[in-house]
């Protein structure tokens, strides 16, 4: 494993923090497995590709758009589906598993959408949005999207930390997490807050989906689908919730995973993830770093 | 002594730095009805359910009938003849009342006391646990309901529902959290009357409440928890007049009449 | 004639009936409160087990499922000794990573399965009748199964875990019978699926197969066993039915579950209880895995503060509060 190896363990980890942020920010604060996410990544994606297929636009415009919608789609599923469910379902263990499968739901809407939009084609976003260049970085190959997903990520990623540890509405996300129940007491709406945490979330994705498909220079339907497992895999070692977590959690995992490529065989790459989640809920559920609610009391 | 129905040393169980109960000692000899009384977040649920296992011990030993339980899994101390009631009322809304009841006999063997867990089970041993629900469900006046599903009964008589499962299996001892809570006048005096026709029967019981008159009346010993330690104990009018138990009480929020 | 409608929808009707298989098998798990979506994983097992043992070895058809539900029932013990105290989101995820692992196998051991092509030509040699007769069998089985004791142990495991330990029900080992069964009924479902349908590849083994079975039980209602076996027809004919649709079928099959799932988590089964409802006047309340009583009854409730007196699914722990540091 040379150095550009571990270059590239950072590029991915930066894509997989910008996936599992949001996917972790709705499971720790509103319980809610956004099996969509994966979709709504996607989205974004495609977005960039349908306005920028007559004419070219920066990626400073594209992505903040796509971020926007993708946040909006977040949010339309909070309100036709998972508000609803937990409004219903009283017991936490069923309105999970009904956000989960509604969220599945929703997620293969997306899809087929997207499928009809696209014709099942492979598609890609207009070159002319952001054109790549080969640079170098320290004597390492790269390219410079390279360089703007990891700044994009380590951006998005201090924002998103500080906003939750510092801000006033980072400190009612944290009581919301902790106790939904009396959090409506102290005047913060529980539901105006799950529809922003739900912005947020899907606009985490929307930037990640985007800068994906620039970077694989190509938008297809199932585009998210092998990131869910891999940010599941993240979650649970960050610990849900733990935003910090996740960013650490993510670049373990691209380390782990170019690790096996290098090593083993490409195609045992992503048993690496799926292995990793069982490994770890047996041994250490509470995530690698963070400690049990009880713990910390 | 006469051979203790259980026997708690020097029990603690501490979430992270909460002491929810701190170290407590106490014996209950069979037959008797006993009270747990103390004000609100003083420990009593948390000695219950430490008690039936369903939180684990920080320290201390459990010793039921003869053997330690302090290690068991709830299941295994229920097995072993100890049933409860919960502070709020769990009933199946998905099943009759007679069901409801009738889960707690559905492993009701012949020969080994009925515990032990085994496959099929006899007609004979079968018409024993119908049997036992039919008198459960007579005992607490419920025999006209058996059909309804709990959602359409009021509360009070949901509550009657929980005493009837907690008493099918005939257990040896029975633990109450807080059952007249939230009940009418009437009520309160029916279940009271009803505990103490089990106490005549031999039944042990360990009730929590908060009523002290009724406690007053009912109970034979009581234990006053306070920041999870027991901090007088006795019989109920001598010990409910001690200064530090007054303190105890009326120093903190008196919810008596909820 | 219906002879000549049987011959048209042979394909489907055989698609419905291992798709009964599968979903009796998500359902069970559901019902007893075991999140468990590991049975895609059987099916491929199960399936995979039967093909290579009566193509490349020749054996007869019913030994070689035996292999496969006795391979799936051990492989199904391990995974509830492994897995077995996690819970909800925890356990759902995690057995869909075996799902998953499972399809890496399928596509890299390729001696055995065929690689990521599949398996072609597996003899084809049960008939639709006998398949037919094998699932009559099983829901019978399963009516028996889940009356009397057995049925109330696993309505207290679901709604309420410590209750259940409470009252005496082993619930450990209860999960670990629950696991087994669901595997069995799995590999069931694939072994009969290779023989049925003479080809198997591991894509038919993957999120895919889970969402689908889902589907069938969400719509066929999980209260009642015989919503699985609704579920899996309504779901199988589906396409047929929305082939009006065109282009906007699949978007049309995603919504339905999403509408299903969130307005109606009864399924048909509750719906028809609550026909039988209004027509007798006194209705048995509809509690499934994703719903509980108030759904059905009163729509604004939202969570309630479960009362402190236990310890409310403590904090981030997938395991139950009670076994957190229990580790016996
Ligand atoms: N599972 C738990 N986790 C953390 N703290 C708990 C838990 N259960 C109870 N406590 C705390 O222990 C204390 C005693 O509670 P409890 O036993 O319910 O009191 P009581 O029944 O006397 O009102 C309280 O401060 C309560 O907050
Ligand atoms: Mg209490």
């Amino acid at each position: 494993m040379n150095a550009q190896d571990l270059l590239n363990v950072v590029v991915i980890g930066s894509i997989y923090t910008l996936f599992a942020m949001g996917l972790t920010l709705s499971w720790g604060v509103l319980n809610i497995l956004n099996l969509a996410h994966g979709a709504i990544f996607m989205f974004g994606g495609l977005l960039a590709y349908l306005v920028t297929q007559d004419s070219a636009l920066s990626l400073w415009i594209v992505m903040p758009m796509s971020m926007v919608v993708c946040g909006l789609i977040a949010v339309l599923l909070e309100l036709v589906a998972y508000r609803p469910i937990r409004r219903r379902v009283a017991d936490l263990h069923a309105s999970e598993l009904a956000t989960l499968i509604a969220s599945i739901g929703a997620g293969a809407m997306l899809v087929a959408i997207a499928e009809n939009v696209t014709e099942n084609q492979l598609v890609g976003i207009n070159p002319e949005t952001f054109v790549v260049e080969q640079t170098s970085f320290l004597g390492l190959r790269t390219t410079n999207l390279e360089i703007v997903i990891v700044a994009i990520a380590a951006l998005l990623s201090v924002t998103l930390t500080l906003f939750i540890t510092r801000s006033r509405h980072g400190r009612a996300l944290r009581a919301l997490a902790q106790d939904p129940y009396t959090c409506g007491l102290l005047g913060i709406s529980p539901d105006r807050m799950a529809a922003a945490t739900m912005f947020v979330s899907g606009a985490l994705a929307g930037a990640a989906g985007v800068l994906l498909a620039m970077q694989l220079n190509t938008v297809e339907a199932r585009l998210g689908e092998p990131l869910l497992l891999k940010a599941f895999a993240v979650i649970i070692l960050g610990g849900v919730g733990s935003v910090q977590g996740a960013i650490a959690a993510a670049f373990l995992l691209a380390l782990a995973e170019t690790f096996t490529d290098v090593y083993a065989s490409t195609s045992v790459r992503d048993a690496v993830a799926f292995g990793l989640i069982i490994v770890l809920l047996l041994f250490r559920p509470q995530g690698l770093f963070s400690r049990v609610a009880w713990q910390r009391a | 002594m006469a051979e203790s129905m259980l026997s708690l040393d020097d029990v603690k169980v501490h979430f992270g730095g909460v002491r929810a109960v701190d170290g407590i000692s106490i014996a209950l000899e069979p037959g008797k009805l006993y009270g747990i009384v103390g004000p609100n977040g003083s420990g009593k649920t948390t000695l219950i359910n430490a008690i039936s296992r369903l939180v684990p011990l920080t320290d201390g030993t459990i010793t039921f009938d003869g053997t330690v339980v302090s290690r068991m899994r709830p299941f295994q101390v229920s097995r072993e003849g100890l049933a409860r009631t919960f502070q709020a009322v769990r009933l199946l809304p998905t099943l009759t009342v007679r069901d409801n009841v009738r889960v707690a006999v559905d492993r009701m063997r012949d020969g080994d006391g009925g515990r032990r867990g085994r496959w099929r089970r006899t007609p004979a041993e079968r018409n024993r646990a119908e049997n036992a629900t039919d008198v459960a469900l007579e005992r607490l006046h419920l025999t006209q309901l058996a059909g309804e599903y709990p959602e359409n009964l009021p509360f009070g008589t949901q509550r009657r529902v929980e005493i009837a499962r907690a008493i099918a299996n005939r257990p040896k001892l029975l633990l109450l959290d807080e059952p007249i809570a939230g009940m009418n006048r009437e009520e309160r005096t029916e279940i009271a009357e009803i505990m103490k026709s089990l106490r005549d029967d031999g039944l042990t019981q360990l009730l929590i409440e908060h009523d002290l008159r009724i406690v007053l009346s009912a109970c034979d010993h009581i234990f006053v928890m306070n920041f999870g330690k027991c901090v007088a104990d006795g019989p109920p009018r001598e010990t409910a007049a001690r200064p530090e138990v007054q303190e105890a009480y009326l120093g903190r929020k008196h919810d008596g009449g909820a | 004639m219906l002879s000549d409608w049987f011959s048209d929808n042979e394909t489907l009707i055989q698609a419905a009936l291992a798709g009964a298989l599968l979903a009796y098998s998500f359902q069970i798990a559901l019902r007893a409160g075991v999140f468990t979506l590991g049975g895609v994983g059987f099916w491929a097992i199960g399936g995979y087990t039967t093909a290579y043992l009566v193509t490349e070895r020749e054996w007869a058809t019913v030994p070689a499922i035996g292999v496969g539900l006795l391979l799936s029932a051990v492989i199904g013990l391990g995974l509830a000794l492994v897995l077995g105290r996690l819970r909800a989101l925890y356990l759902a995820m995690a057995t869909v990573a075996f799902v998953l692992l499972v399809q890496i196998v399928a596509i890299n051991w390729e001696d055995v399965t065929g690689g990521a092509g599949g398996l072609f030509g597996i003899p084809v040699t049960v008939s639709t009748t006998q398949v037919f007769l094998v699932v009559l069998v099983v829901s019978i089985a399963l009516v028996f199964f889940e009356r009397g004791a057995r049925g109330r142990t696993i309505e207290a495991m679901r709604l309420d875990e410590q209750l259940a330990q409470s009252v005496g029900i082993d619930v450990v080992r209860e999960r670990h019978l629950i696991f087994v069964l669901s595997s069995v009924l799995a590999a069931l479902s694939g072994g009969i699926s290779a023989v049925m349908f003479n080809t198997l590849a591991p894509e038919q083994a993957g999120f895919h197969l889970i969402t689908d079975t889902l589907m069938m039980v969400v719509i066929g209602g999980a209260a009642a066993w015989w919503g699985a076996l609704v579920g899996a027809i309504i779901v199988t004919w589906l396409p047929e039915l929305l082939r009006f649709a065109e282009d906007y079928r699949q978007i049309i099959e995603a919504a339905i579950v999403v509408l299903v799932i969130v307005y109606a988590p009864e399924g048909i089964v509750g719906l028809v209880r609550r026909v039988r409802g209004l027509l007798s006047g006194r209705r048995p309340p509809t509690a499934t895995p994703f719903a509980d009583i108030a759904a059905a009854t009163s729509p604004d409730r939202g969570h309630s503060q479960p009362e402190a007196e236990l310890p409310p699914a403590a904090g981030r722990d997938p395991r139950p509060a009670t076994q957190a540091r229990n580790p016996d």
